[in-house]
């Protein structure tokens, strides 16, 4: 009798699972159905896709060592150096492809580290209220109320300007977005009867939170973080650019740019500036279509 | 109404004091101090020791931090550690520059994208739409600098019809004229993110507003569509973009930063850059102070504009 029961047991909740998985399936092919119909949602996915590929396979692709002197100082394009070389001398385009290693990695690495921290700080406020809430919005606010870019200079200046202690100074100081948004979908959803149902249950805290409630914020996260890494790629393109960002000889589209500063360079010698300048507009034009994509295709209100 | 301005005061001063506190730290955390700057191979440890205990640098950090508050509070931000100005003087007169480029692009980028987000999501699907929203994405996704390097390879030195940098000719007594053609590019730059913003959240508010009942009622009665859009329509699709003012703010104190260092603009974004240079903290953390101040009460300013623009939003 017993073993009956456990066999219908494991019966129904197999079957369970399944509806689950059906259903999650379903969920995820209609947002990828939503998704592949925003144009430019595509377009930017492809482009960045490229771009990804080009950082990984940058020693593959790039026809040299981007920190050799290989040619003559700023020489025009041509058919030995494809951008032409920079004022050192070395392969514009290894450099520019080399590059792009540095913005994804501050990309990728400041929103890895931000979405952790409010995640776990929105979480930590919705959840427990009262004076936990009002300590951790207090907080928010104040990192709310920096003028971003200043607090970033004097912190990088502080610490020293290197591509880590980029990503950790953006990622320290960009969590307050994705805290208030975990934090408000928290507070709706902890009221609801099958977390009610979780706590009288007795699941521990943290199962409930991070099983049952965070699994529902996921969509507004993942908007942000699109977000999140094409701002972060502009915060190191603008750091280098002035100097304070990702070091020489080491190649960040930013401080390739810095050299333009100077109006020779300005004037009579486009293919030191244009390019670099171009693949940041091109990498965070892509992220950002793609972004608006994701928020279209996972908006609750256009839901069927 | 008036109860909740006070409150949110009272609540503002305790996040400018972790403002400050926060920025104090980090500012004096710095290795290397600004005696460094003056050591020249006659001075000896001695004179560096005095100097130090002259600028109160030897003190515990806490001490110099209620020593600068209390300073702030009577209206002192101390001495420039690297021109001996008062940091007020250096500060006030980068001011007016400032408020003179951030004011005149966030005019410049609303008087562009109000109506061309009004007109996209009224024609929504159309080539107009589509060419406002791939233009706006542009003014989003284009660093500053870039755009910056751009129009002035374009403007100034193709074709010189604008002036590289600064805020007025050298030389020239700075007529108004003269100051508009050197405020054009940078100002153009600043509202480039901003309109680009503005283009698409004026967009989808007009868009959910569109939707509604009441509009159909307006249309039904025989109202011209001129009216239904411009008088019914935009009026509440502008209630939710005045909360993003507050956002643009913070935005443009950044943008001024990397906007006045390519333009040479003589503001505050300028002095941040050359204050970092020098380590001359007390004016570092007099900015730092008025920007967060600046961003408090445009946040704040937006929240009262938003109750009375929406008389059902009710603050008790």
């Amino acid at each position: 009798m017993s073993m009956v029961n456990v066999n219908t047991e494991k019966d129904l909740s197999l079957a369970n699972q399944q509806l689950q998985l059906g259903e999650e399936e379903g969920y995820l092919r209609m947002i990828i159905k939503r998704f592949l119909k925003h144009k430019l949602a595509v377009l930017g996915l492809v482009v960045f896709s490229l771009i990804i590929l080009s950082a990984i396979f940058a020693p593959l692709i790039s026809p040299s060592d981007p920190y050799a002197i290989s040619g003559e100082f700023a020489a025009e394009p041509s058919d030995a150096h494809l951008l032409g070389t920079d004022q050192v001398g070395r392969d514009l385009l290894s450099r520019l492809i080399y590059a792009s290693r540095v913005s994804l990695s501050v990309g990728v690495g400041t929103v890895a580290i931000y979405v952790v921290i409010g995640t776990v700080l929105g979480a930590m406020a919705g959840y427990f209220g009262k004076w936990v809430d009002m300590i951790i919005m207090r907080i928010t606010d104040v990192f709310m109320s920096f003028p971003y870019l200043m607090v970033i200079l004097v912190l990088v200046s502080i610490m020293g300007p290197d591509l880590y202690n980029i990503i950790i100074v953006l990622g320290l100081l960009g969590w307050p977005a994705i805290a208030r948004i975990v934090r408000g979908s928290v507070l709706s959803i902890k009221e609801m009867d099958y977390i009610k149902a979780g706590i009288a249950l007795g699941y521990s805290t943290p199962k409930i939170v991070f099983q049952h409630i965070l699994p529902n914020c996921l969509a507004p996260i993942l908007v942000n973080a699109t977000f999140g890494i094409a701002q972060a790629i502009i915060m190191e393109a603008s750091l280098s650019f002035l100097g304070m960002g990702v070091q020489p000889p080491t190649a960040s589209w930013g401080n390739m740019l810095t050299e333009a500063q100077s109006l020779t360079v300005l004037s009579s010698q486009p293919w030191l500036w244009v390019p670099p300048g171009l693949m940041i507009l091109l990498a965070v034009l892509s992220i950002n279509f793609m972004g608006d994509g994701l928020r279209d295709a996972m908006d609750p209100k256009s839901l069927k | 109404m008036f109860p909740y301005i006070i409150r949110r005061l009272l609540i503002a001063i305790p996040v400018l004091l972790g403002v400050t506190i926060f920025s104090f730290f980090i500012v004096n955390l710095a290795p290397g101090n600004p005696v460094e700057m003056f050591v020249n191979p006659d001075t000896t440890a001695a004179d560096i020791e005095l100097k130090k205990e002259a600028l109160g640098l030897n003190d515990p950090i806490y001490v110099q931090y209620v020593r600068w508050l209390g300073n702030l509070v009577q209206g002192d931000f101390g001495y420039s550690f690297s021109t001996y100005e008062p940091v007020l003087n250096m500060v006030s007169s980068r001011i007016g520059p400032t408020l003179l480029l951030m004011g005149t692009a966030l005019i410049a980028a609303y008087l562009i994208a109000i109506p061309i987000g009004v007109l996209s999501a009224t024609k929504q699907y159309s080539w107009l739409d589509y060419l406002s929203t791939s233009v706006s994405f542009l003014g989003i996704s284009i660093p500053h600098f870039f755009l910056g390097l751009g129009i002035i390879y374009i403007f100034a030195v193709q074709s010189h019809v604008l002036p590289t940098g600064g805020m007025n000719t050298l030389g020239s007594d700075g007529g108004f004229g003269d100051t508009f053609k050197h405020l054009i590019m940078p100002a153009l730059v600043l509202a480039s993110g901003i309109a680009g913003r503005m283009v698409r959240y004026v967009r989808s508010s007009m868009l959910d507003i569109l939707g509604q009942d009441y509009l159909r009622t307006a249309r039904s009665k025989g109202l011209r569509e001129f009216f239904v859009i411009n008088k019914h329509a935009f009026r509440n699709a502008l209630i939710p973009i005045i909360t993003v003012i507050g956002i643009d703010v913070s935005v443009l104190i950044g943008g001024a930063v990397v906007t006045e260092q390519i333009f040479q603009w003589p503001g505050l974004g300028q002095l941040t850059i050359q204050s970092i240079g020098s380590r001359d903290y007390p004016t570092l953390m007099a900015i730092n102070f008025m920007a967060a101040i600046a961003v408090l009460s445009s946040n704040l300013l937006a929240d009262i504009f938003y109750s009375v623009a929406d008389p059902r939003i009710k603050y008790d």
